[in-house]
């Protein structure tokens, strides 16, 4: 385990170390009664929070029986992007009956507030953000009557936090890889994609989130474990709510409902060559090679490109198994194209110098 | 207003949401951008018309879902010269959740804020005199009281509501009664800042009052009955802000006193850190008198 998450007082915005835990402004959307006011609202926030921001917040965190699980261990997700660019990673759980005791478990939503630099520092990844949020409420407790003013919290990234899971095989006899890969290929096509899944959603949609460029996740609206709800305007809801009701509801908007054991994408659609570069990578295990797809070379580039890049990717990896002649002809194809992004470039170029290299492996030793 | 009960539309944009006006898809159940439901425009009665909206508002945990609950419910019975039909069993919800959950002693859940988890009734009310008889089509949403409260804080967080106050032909205001008995300032400023919402969302200049009619509706007046003898008293003397302000900016405003609970028990457990309220009885009075009072005004 990597160092608790800790609340400190009077820390300089975003000024954490590049090693450090990470500082950020936090509010907390809960429901309570005091001398101002009674029932859900934003309860405390740290003194960074600006109006706007309160507004949002209000607006897109989940009230009664809003979360998926109606049980005391339920837990959901949102992250979300601010009016004022920030980014809002929500932890939400159930914290004790509901405060005017007319039924029901009272929801609690524990929001960190990331500016551009934290939440590059988590790889634009929601799960991570909301692993060290689960670690600080572990150690403190829900706050339901904040003590005095609310300061930044410092979230821990540690590799427990910070490091996507390695599982990719079935779970309850459901490749659910495939789902993720398909959700992804739906978010690339700007669709917006309602996801039943009674099982695993965290690890699902962090399998999503980072099968996706950089640029693409990281202004992605997502909500896990929290019902659907039209006017949260979220482009990726994972849910586990009774399909009938929810294609009822969703008659009439432009929501793909997918389930988890359902069909994945049609062949041959767009994205599909990247779909099937990614599957492959993370099944061998690849996950680092993924990372530095969608994070460092992807940045910048349409999402046209993809395919593309994911040719040129599945082409270096075959340099392995080919013959000489192969290999020749290869090079020679990519030689004569001059690639229009530079992560083609990039791509390329190490496809010519693995070639390269390949070839003087696969020369035969001369005699003197 | 006479007129035949009819089921065809055929001049109405069955696509046109009542509450917001945003267009939506053949197929949508609820509003893409208000969450208000379709069916309030495709289940009309009238294709000349659309509905009126009568809004209930208050603060959180003030007894409004109790409130419309018990006032569909006595409408539906006939208990008066009014009566209700209620248009598309999604109508019927509000009434239903809050007589099962009070014959089982327990008062109904909290409204969720989601405005798409929110009940909606859809009433034909009609008033029987010896003479004629006068129909009316009404919509009622039951509104969180937290949303209420968010938009009031910030006008626009809650879409549905800014249109749902502009829309409205009539209000009930329903304010916690016994919390101002007992001093407190909290339901005083929560219709104070109810009046100056709709005053903005009216766009009402010094000069010209609100002309919407408004029943302020003093709840739980059980607990301090004194406020059934004189409600415009207590009002006065309780709740002094916002009747200044009623006086000053409304132009079409009664008082009334109302109550939904007979007895009250507590029942709490060594376990528990909580205080649960059980409605032991019902026993209604002035619930229907607000209501009718504004229907006449309509």
């Amino acid at each position: 385990m990597g160092r608790p998450a800790t609340v400190i007082g009077g820390a300089p915005a975003g000024s954490a170390a590049a090693d450090g835990p990470i500082l950020c402004d936090q509010a907390i959307f809960t429901s309570t009664h005091s001398g101002v006011g009674e029932g859900y609202r934003v309860v405390a926030a740290s003194p960074g929070i600006r109006a706007i921001e309160k507004v949002e917040i209000t607006r897109r965190s989940p009230s009664h029986g809003s979360l998926c699980g109606q049980d005391g261990d339920a837990v959901g997700l949102e992250a979300y992007t601010l009016p004022t660019r920030r980014r809002c990673v929500a932890y939400c759980c159930h914290a004790g009956c509901e405060q005017t005791a007319r039924g029901g478990l009272r929801v609690y939503t524990h929001v960190a507030v990331l500016d551009r630099a934290a939440w590059g520092r988590f790889l634009a990844n929601p799960v991570a953000v909301h692993a060290a949020l689960a670690q600080h409420i572990r150690a403190t407790g829900p706050v339901l009557r904040p003590a005095g003013r609310l300061e930044k919290i410092a979230l821990a990234l540690t590799p427990a936090t910070a490091s996507p899971s390695s599982t990719n095989g079935p779970v309850g006899g459901v490749h659910w890889l495939d789902c993720a890969l398909a959700v992804a290929s739906d978010l690339l096509s700007r669709r917006q994609v309602i996801v039943l899944a009674p099982a695993t959603p965290l690890r699902l949609l962090e399998k999503v989130l980072l099968s996706l460029p950089l640029e693409v996740r990281e202004n992605l609206d997502v909500s896990v474990g929290v019902k659907f709800s039209a006017s949260r305007k979220m482009r990726l809801v994972v849910t586990a709510e009774p399909e009938t009701e929810l294609q009822r509801r969703i008659a009439g908007l432009d929501v793909l409902l997918r389930r988890l054991d359902g069909p994945a994408g049609q062949p041959g659609t767009a994205f599909a060559a990247w779909e099937r570069l990614l599957r492959r990578w993370w099944r061998e295990g690849r996950s680092q090679d993924v990372t530095r797809l969608t994070t460092e070379l992807c940045r910048g580039i349409s999402c046209d490109a993809l395919d593309r890049i994911a040719a040129i990717c599945e082409d270096t990896d075959a340099v392995d198994g080919l013959a000489p002649e192969e290999i020749r002809s290869l090079t020679a194809r990519y030689s004569t194209v001059y690639p229009p992004t530079k992560a083609e470039q990039t791509l390329v170029q190490e496809l010519l110098q693995k070639a390269t290299d390949r070839l003087a492996d696969l020369q035969p030793p001369t005699d003197n | 207003m006479n007129r035949p009960y009819t089921t065809q539309t055929q001049e109405r944009d069955d696509t046109q949401c009542l509450i917001c006006g945003t267009r939506n898809e053949d197929a949508a159940v609820q509003c893409i951008e208000c969450s208000a439901p379709m069916a309030l425009v495709r289940d009309g009665t009238d294709p000349q018309s659309r509905p009126k909206v009568v809004t209930i508002l208050g603060d959180s945990n003030v007894g409004k879902t109790v409130y419309l609950g018990f006032l569909l419910d006595m409408l539906s019975q006939h208990t008066t010269d009014y009566q209700a039909i209620p248009i598309g069993a999604y109508s019927v919800n509000v009434q239903q959740n809050v007589i099962s959950h009070m014959a089982c002693r327990m008062f109904p859940p909290k409204t969720p804020m989601e405005a798409d988890q929110w009940h909606w009734a859809y009433y034909q009310i009609c008033k029987r005199t010896s003479r004629k008889e006068e129909w009316l089509d009404l919509v009622i949403p039951d509104i969180a009281g937290e949303s209420l409260t968010a938009e009031l804080a910030n006008p626009n967080t809650f879409r549905v509501i800014n249109s749902l106050a502009g829309k409205s032909a009539g209000m009930l205001l329903l304010l916690d009664a016994p919390q101002a008995a007992n001093g407190s300032s909290q339901p005083d400023f929560f219709g104070v800042k109810m009046l100056t919402y709709l005053d903005a969302v009216h766009r009402a200049d010094r000069r010209s009052r609100v002309q919407m009619p408004t029943a302020v509706v003093l709840c739980k007046a059980d607990m301090c009955p004194e406020c059934f003898d004189d409600p415009r008293h207590f009002t006065e003397v309780n709740l002094s802000r916002l009747w200044n302000l009623c006086q000053s900016r409304l132009g079409n405003v009664e008082f009334f006193a109302c109550s939904a609970v007979g007895s009250l028990a507590y029942a709490t457990s060594p376990e528990e850190d909580f205080v649960t309220p059980i409605p032991l009885h019902t026993a209604l009075r002035g619930v229907l008198e607000p209501f009718e009072w504004v229907v006449q005004q309509l």
